[in-house]
């Protein structure tokens, strides 16, 4: 993640580049996830998850960190999701809905809103269904299939511990991901 | 064979490139791609030039996202042998230094293809999406998160780019998005594409370095054939030997890359990349194969109705062969309501109150 410092010189390049957009603003030991909401030249103000409203003045040395957008898998309420970033021209950086894509696998788009946003950053593992695995950032067993991103290559057994692949040209990285993973499935084609 | 300039019509860049001789090539830094013809747009802040300035192989322009006097030197359609010593010129007349320079700044070079057939063309991109992880770490300064140079590897523009170029390369080239890391925009009025990725700089051996590594890439898709590098591609895998094929593309040039900590790592990210385009080619692949049932279907059932009762709420969650989403069906209302059964919904409803 990328740090900026909020300044009254460069209060104009921070609005255009971070207004809507959410990031992390380090407070202390802690980082508080928020949405910049309005910039001036002189502070800017932002919401966290709970919508408490905070502001900051500029020249205080005030950080903020954007989230970049990377092209990944990451599971949401159980879902499988794909986030990747819109190429159109904006000039925002850092992931908001102007700029980013998430849909599940499945092609329905997913609100680009705080949840979504936690669940990008933290790769919460723990709201899966029992078969369901994120194996790295592009691959993932997900409702009885493999994904590679939001594309389909494979049948997963969970009890014979195999996994069908419609097309050989990624067993090898399939093979890699699941061993770095700690699983033990055989590949076939 | 359809070049660039057949299929989109446009006049030859020999009537626009720099025709004075007495440019002459920097002593010291000498460019791998010599006879390559490129156009350098340097954007540089705080100097004093306007629209009208004159500067041998020059002209300016302003530019909305400068600031602080901010104008761009680009440079005429030249051989990139003498572009060292272009920007050496104009650096020293106007006294540029790293100073000049700021976040805003970049350095964009348009690469002539013009004789590069559409195939060609479709190779150079493809290979620019293997390369582009190790590229973007060669240039640094976290120029991938930069707003006017995504790189293609964060959206998933070119996933279809292979099938659809050579399908229909105008609607290809018109939908292209100018902002993207290697903008492929410009080929439909002159003939180029252009690499976004370089930061404002005056450091001629970087400029000179990045030109290089780019003179490699569009060499290696003009001497090479499209099939013969995705057969390469296709072979490839995390355990393949990476670094013998930078250095067969970018040669001595490949140090710049492989010198890199990750790039075995943003290579295979690549390769993949990459696949996903090329198998998106429709009727040129043979590999995809059908999917059969499992061996086993007990297995395959029994695994079914766990799920299915672990997961009621969600019904796309079921474990099936091929993930297809439900369909709605069609419901003809009229035929509903004056086909309906009357005395046998009553009769139901009474048999349900009774057990009530």
């Amino acid at each position: 993640m990328a740090l900026e410092e909020f300044t009254s010189a460069g209060a104009r390049d921070f609005r255009q580049r971070y207004l809507d957009v959410f990031g992390y603003f380090p407070t202390g030991d802690k980082e508080v996830l928020v949405k910049v909401t309005e910039v001036s030249d002189t502070k800017t103000s932002f919401v966290d998850v709970r919508g408490l409203a905070y502001t900051a003045y500029a020249d205080k040395g005030v950080m903020f960190k954007f989230i970049p957008i990377v092209k990944k898998l990451f599971f949401y309420k159980k879902n499988l999701c794909f986030a990747h970033r819109k190429p159109a021209r904006q000039y925002q950086r850092g992931i908001t809905y102007n700029n980013t894509t998430i849909q599940s696998v499945f092609g329905d788009n997913i609100p680009v809103e705080f949840d979504t946003i936690q669940a990008y950053s933290n790769n919460q593992e723990q709201d899966t269904e029992k078969y369901d695995v994120l194996l790295n950032d592009m691959l993932a067993f997900y409702a009885g299939s493999v994904y590679l991103y939001n594309l389909n290559i494979g049948v997963v057994m969970p009890q014979s511990k195999r996994v069908l692949l419609t097309n050989p040209l990624f067993k090898q990285e399939l093979m890699d991901s699941i061993r770095d993973r700690g699983l033990t499935y055989e590949v076939e084609v | 064979m359809t070049t660039i300039r057949s299929y989109f019509g446009m006049e030859d860049v020999s009537y626009m490139m720099l025709k004075d001789k007495s440019y002459s090539e920097h002593p010291v830094y000498k460019l791998a791609n010599p006879d390559l013809v490129v156009g350098v747009e340097c954007e540089i802040e705080g100097w004093n030039v306007d629209e009208e300035m004159r500067h041998v192989g020059f002209h300016f322009e302003t530019d909305g996202s400068l600031r602080n006097n901010g104008m761009e030197a680009i440079t005429k359609p030249t051989k990139s042998k003498y572009v060292p010593a272009l920007l050496e010129g104009l650096y020293k007349h106007f006294n540029i230094t790293e100073n000049n320079y700021s976040q805003r700044c970049s350095t964009h070079v348009h690469v002539n293809c013009q004789d590069l057939e559409l195939e060609q063309v479709k190779l150079l991109a493809l290979l620019y999406q293997v390369l582009e992880r190790p590229i973007f770490g060669f240039i640094g300064h976290d120029r991938q998160d930069n707003i006017f140079c995504v790189p293609w590897s964060q959206c998933n523009l070119s996933v279809d780019f292979a099938h659809k170029f050579i399908y229909d390369p105008n609607y290809t080239v018109r939908s292209w998005q100018k902002y993207t890391a290697l903008n492929l925009l410009p080929l439909r009025d002159r003939g180029t594409v252009e690499f976004r990725h370089l930061e404002g700089t005056c450091n001629l051996e970087r400029i000179t370095a990045w030109l290089n590594i780019i003179g490699m890439m569009h060499r290696y898709a003009r001497e090479h054939d499209y099939d013969e590098f995705k057969a390469t591609i296709l072979d490839m895998n995390s355990i393949s030997n990476y670094g013998a094929f930078i250095e067969s593309v970018l040669g001595e040039h490949s140090v710049h890359l492989t010198s890199l900590p990750s790039y075995q790592q943003d290579i295979a990210l690549g390769v993949v990349d990459c696949k996903l385009c090329m198998i998106s080619e429709k009727g040129k692949t043979e590999t995809k194969k059908k999917v059969e049932l499992p061996v086993d279907p007990t297995e395959q059932l029994l695994a079914a109705i766990e799920r299915m009762a672990e997961d009621v709420r969600q019904p796309h969650n079921t474990y099936n062969v091929v993930l297809e989403r439900p369909v709605a069906q069609p419901v003809n209302m009229r035929d509903l309501w004056f086909n309906l059964d009357v005395e046998a919904v009553a009769e139901d409803r009474r048999e349900a109150d009774q057990q009530f």
